[in-house]
């Protein structure tokens, strides 16, 4: 039997900071326990998708900039929702760099993989900010600002509930939206970027970390990117006895981010009666 | 600004009250003077209600050391029960050293109802009027929308539809089956009965028409589910220390006496009747409409089919004690009684002028410190008995009383509340 090459890539969530970090304002992201993971089996003729949970058009000449152009069968295998802000294509970039760099014998730590990263990330978005693939590599938790180096902050592993909206939004036109906002809502964006902050410095306290997310999905609804079926989902994981729940990522959609204390269970069964797609996983931070 | 305000319920209430205003912002002179004493004049008083001959004080006290979502809160309550306000205070300064409680509340949402009794009683024709109903909601939704356009700008509005069916089915009465409009009204800063009640009238004669059977009742409900307040606190055993009491032993007692509120409606009355001396006190000094609040916490304490306890407190595996509570939370800090009350506007003021939902949720959070101050002074009661009890076994014994004896001189030594040896010695010089 050929031996078979695997990397692997995990998904990430925003706890804290988004859209505050386009101005400047720091944002807290972590990994999550689910991931993509890619196996490239060697055979002749030119490098090729064999199997893949993934269907996107840009697959083929991601494939392009991360691999070898012949010699392997590809099989990605993903447990991340796509398009859901989930960071499921730096999950995938990640994933192909690693096993590449198997197939090569060579073990790249997370800082050579953070810059291999862009050039494979760029195919599925224009500018990419590099937190999301920065995650993926290291895992953990990451506070961020725009041009600085990402900080690693120490995190316990963090039990959530994902509940997803089963639509993506549209984070171009949601960017665009806040800042046609300004400069109306520059102080609930500043006090955005405080709670990431604050949050960064009590993840290991559920009460006073869900506290903060409570507070920042109020601000997420000022700044314009929550809607309906989100605060809804809100609403249901707080009323089920979550600390905290904000919607995570760009919103228009997405997903929402609850904290899991002791009720999962509970948040997961009001899901379902609704009809709400929900899944709860690790912030395995580091 | 701080909440903690060492020795505070030492001060005569004059220096209290500076206190305060040095700690405010924005308390004017009208404020003060409407703290002080001088309160709602008559003439106004003259305007709220019918055939008004007088205004009826009350006290208006501030429950220090608040710390709720890592704010300082100040909390004015009006109360005429002694030792609420001192056992707010007390559990806001416990709290505290545990990083104070955390709170929330859902959007303002209330409920309007509007009920439909169908001619024909059949549940087949009650079945019928739902469906047509249901099938109208799109056209009653455009109905009803931009109803109150100003609650719009404010970012409110109509929250949607649904319809109910409910059977009154009395023992040895006719069964009746009605259909029952819901809709939902997001009311911002109002506790919002008025917008509710002026939407409910708009859409009668349209449920009438579409239904083509008699429509009944078309008001709020003060059981408002969709408005509910939330707050929580994690005490480590340690912060639960008290007297005699190790923090275990007293999170435990609480966590039992929990247990029984949940159990037995007896004892929930009592237990909810404490957390509401909380709630309804900040109702009061905030101008808002108590029996509301009272009506639909008691409603949701039976969500179950069995009255219930409104908070509950339990032991976590790592041995803190979760405390949390949750109950519907209808107050408003624009609108009726709050605009034209000076004393009112100034305790909104101490209060640091919160929006409707930031108040909702510091006063769930008084109520579940409320409640705390209660089932810990009841659960410490009876620690400190049972220690004592012990205690007076061992003096007992230790006073040369027979084993025979050891129960009856406790008991006598219990009685006496005096443990000293030499009472122990002459008990059983009298036993003997």
């Amino acid at each position: 039997m050929t031996p078979a090459f695997t990397g692997s890539g995990l998904g990430k969530l925003i706890v804290l900071g988004e859209h505050s970090v386009v101005y400047g304002h720091r944002a807290l992201a972590a990994a999550v326990s689910l991931g993509t993971t890619v196996t490239l089996t060697p055979r002749p003729g030119p490098t090729a998708l064999s199997a893949s949970d993934i269907e996107d058009d840009r697959l083929a000449e991601a494939l392009a900039v991360a691999l070898p152009a012949a010699g392997f069968a590809v099989d990605i295998q993903t447990e991340l929702p796509v398009g859901r802000g989930m960071g499921s294509s730096a999950a995938l970039t990640v994933a192909l760099l690693r096993a590449a760099a198997a197939a090569r014998g060579e073990a790249p730590d997370a800082e050579t993989l953070h810059q291999r990263g862009f050039a494979v990330e760029r195919v599925f978005h224009g500018n990419p900010s590099g937190l999301d693939h920065a995650v993926a590599a290291s895992g953990g938790a990451l506070l961020y600002r725009r041009g600085e180096p990402p900080e690693a902050v120490d995190m316990k592993p963090l039990r959530v509930v994902v509940l997803d909206s089963g639509v993506a939004g549209d984070t171009g036109a949601l960017v665009a939206g806040v800042a046609a906002r300004r400069p109306g809502i520059d102080a609930a964006l500043a006090r955005l970027g405080e709670l990431a902050e604050l949050g960064a410095g009590c993840l290991g306290d559920l009460d006073a970390l869900g506290g903060v997310l409570n507070e920042a999905h109020e601000h997420l609804r000022e700044v314009g990117v929550s809607t309906p079926q989100l605060d809804e989902m809100v609403a249901l994981s707080r009323s089920a006895g979550s600390p905290g729940a904000k919607l995570s990522g760009a919103g228009g959609g997405g997903v929402v981010l609850a904290l899991a204390g002791e009720v999962e269970g509970v948040i997961l069964r009001a899901s379902a009666e609704r009809g709400i797609n929900a899944f709860a996983c690790w912030l395995p931070g580091i | 600004m701080s909440s903690r305000i060492p020795g505070f319920y030492r001060l005569p209430p004059e220096a209290r009250l500076s206190a305060i205003e040095d700690r405010v912002e924005g308390l004017e002179a009208c404020d003060m003077a409407a703290l002080g004493g001088e309160g709602l004049a008559l003439h106004v008083a003259d305007m709220m209600v019918e055939n008004v001959i007088g205004t009826f004080g009350l006290p208006n006290a501030v429950a220090v050391n608040f710390l709720i979502n890592g704010r300082e809160v100040l909390v004015p309550m009006v109360v005429e029960e002694p030792s609420v306000v001192a056992a707010a205070s007390n559990m806001a300064r416990l709290t505290r050293t545990a990083g104070g409680i955390w709170a929330e509340a859902d959007d303002s949402v209330m409920i309007g109802q509007i009920q439909v009794t169908p001619r024909d009683p059949t549940p087949a024709r009650a079945d019928a009027t739902a469906a047509v109903l249901e099938a109208a909601l799109p056209e009653l939704l455009a109905k009803a929308s931009g109803v109150h356009p100003r609650l719009e700008e404010r970012g409110g509005g109509l929250r949607g539809m649904s319809v109910r069916r409910v059977r009154y089915d009395e023992p040895g009465e006719q069964v009746e089956e009605m259909v029952v409009l819901h809709f939902y009204v997001d009311c911002v800063d109002a506790m919002g009965a008025n917008m509710v009640n002026t939407v409910a009238e708009l859409l009668g004669p349209d449920v009438e028409r579409i239904t083509g059977e008699p429509v009944g009742l078309q008001i709020l409900s003060n059981l408002c589910d969709r408005r509910l307040a939330r707050a929580r606190v994690t005490l480590r055993p340690e912060h639960l220390d008290h007297g005699d009491a190790t923090g275990e032993e007293v999170a435990r007692a609480i966590a039992s006496a929990y247990r029984f509120a949940y159990a037995d409606p007896y004892r929930a009355a009592t237990h909810n009747k404490g957390v509401l001396n909380g709630i309804d006190a900040v109702c009061l000094a905030t101008g808002n409409d108590w029996r509301a609040i009272e009506a639909g916490a008691h409603a949701y304490a039976a969500r179950s089919g069995q009255y219930r306890s409104l908070t509950s407190w339990k032991l976590l595996p790592d041995g803190a004690l979760r405390g949390t509570i949750e109950l519907p939370m209808a107050v408003g800090t624009v609108g009726g009684p709050i605009r034209v009350h000076p004393t009112v506007q100034a305790n909104l003021k101490i209060l640091q002028a919160p929006r409707a939902r930031e108040l909702a949720a510091i006063i769930a959070a008084v109520g579940l410190a409320q409640n705390l101050g209660a089932v810990r002074a009841l659960a410490t009661e009876g620690i400190q008995k049972g220690h004592m009890r012990m205690h007076a076994r061992n003096v007992a014994s230790t006073a040369g009383a027979t084993p025979a004896q050891v129960p009856e001189v406790a008991l006598r030594l219990s009685e006496a509340h005096d443990y000293s040896m030499d009472f122990a010695r002459k008990v059983i010089a009298e036993l003997s």
